[in-house]
């Protein structure tokens, strides 16, 4: 376990809703996060990830011009900048079958819309102080897809977002209750 | 800046694995939890300070949906953009309306967008009569601001979803594939 300084990340929010980004920003700053760039759409958030070289981008998938399926796939290829950017997926889509189209190109964490503060923060947890290693093969390049021992979430529904943030929050009591 | 710059590469049974570092200017003590509630605490509020504009977005969002919807319908706009335009519409509503406190709303966004989904992957016309009914759900609910629990919107939903689904399995049988052994026969 370790604390994250949140004030010393950058963040890139790529969605094309107003509100929602307000809503992504407000929880952001709430953090601490006081680097965060906004685009509009998958064009415009290529064109930031390359200006700002975030330290995570968030991107929602259905945005016009090109969505975030294809800037994911983008940020994947970009040699230039950093294919190993951390990407949260943020989106209303939560069917299994998206989870896994948006994990076979590369994505680190899936969220899905509602949004709560607890959510975001385990996923940002997550792709800060425990990121996956990464796979390069023919056809694949991002996150290794297969299960992690040791990442720290402990039990069979380790990859349960609510499990997870169980576990975050029993250790986080016996830490505090030892400390 | 993390993870420029990993370390070698390793083969391994025909591909790479690439060690990635952990974003290390972004951690702090690493004996301190990892949960913070007082860093939580403080999302919520700034959460919560924006909740004041909710029913107001919630308003704005529905008179979007309801614009792209009359769109579709008067067909000013070339079809695949009209349809891209509520499809995104209805998607945004999806994830927000459950945020902006009218979660029934945000059920029957979802039903839309299962319905816009089917059509589109099987080459179909929407069904623009079902859709309308989803709207002027949306629009109800919206107007009406149920609480939790109001049967009269809970029955409007479940009987919305029912026809949705209905919707869903009449399409999916008229694009069965055949498997194997129908093939075979058929041969």
């Amino acid at each position: 376990m370790a604390k994250i300084l949140f004030d010393k990340i950058s963040v890139l929010v790529v969605e094309d809703n107003m509100h929602m980004r307000r809503i992504v920003r407000a929880l952001l700053s709430g953090f601490g996060i006081r680097e965060i760039y906004e685009a509009e759409d998958g064009a415009a958030g290529l064109e930031a990830f390359q200006q700002f070289s975030p330290d995570v981008v968030i991107t929602d998938w259905v945005m016009p011009i090109f969505d975030g399926y294809e800037l994911a796939q983008m940020i994947r290829k970009d040699n230039g900048t950093n294919p190993y950017c951390p990407i949260i997926m943020l989106t209303g889509h939560s069917e299994k079958r998206r989870v896994i189209e948006a994990r076979d190109i590369g994505v680190n964490e899936f969220l899905a819309k509602p949004i709560s503060a607890k959510s975001l923060y385990l996923r940002l947890y997550s792709v800060i102080a425990m990121p996956r290693q990464f796979v390069k093969t023919k056809t694949y390049f991002g996150p290794d897809r297969r299960r992690v021992e040791g990442n720290g979430f402990k039990g069979e529904d380790r990859r349960d977002p609510d499990r997870s943030e169980k576990f975050l929050v029993d250790e986080t009591a016996q830490s505090r209750k030892a400390g | 800046m993390n993870n420029k710059t990993p370390k070698p590469t390793i083969e391994k049974d025909g591909y790479e694995v690439i060690p990635t570092k952990e974003l290390s200017h972004a951690i702090g003590d690493r004996n301190a939890p990892a949960f913070d509630p007082d860093l939580l605490a403080r999302a919520e509020k700034a959460l919560e300070d924006l909740s004041g504009e909710f029913a107001g977005w919630m308003k704005e969002e529905t008179a979007k949906l309801a614009g792209c919807y009359q769109s579709l319908l008067a067909g000013n706009l070339p079809d695949e953009e009209a349809i891209d335009a509520f499809y995104r519409s209805a998607h945004d509503l999806r994830g927000e309306a459950a945020t902006f406190g009218v979660p029934l709303a945000g059920d029957v966004a979802a039903s839309i967008c299962g319905i816009v989904e089917a059509s589109r992957e099987n080459n179909e016309e929407l069904p623009v009569a079902l859709i309308g009914h989803h709207v002027d759900a949306i629009r109800a609910i919206v107007r009406e601001e149920p609480v939790a629990g109001n049967d009269t919107a809970d029955e409007l939903v479940a009987q919305l979803r029912r026809i949705g689904d209905e919707f869903l399995a009449a399409l999916a049988e008229r694009h069965v594939m055949p498997d194997d052994a129908e093939l075979s026969q058929a041969s």
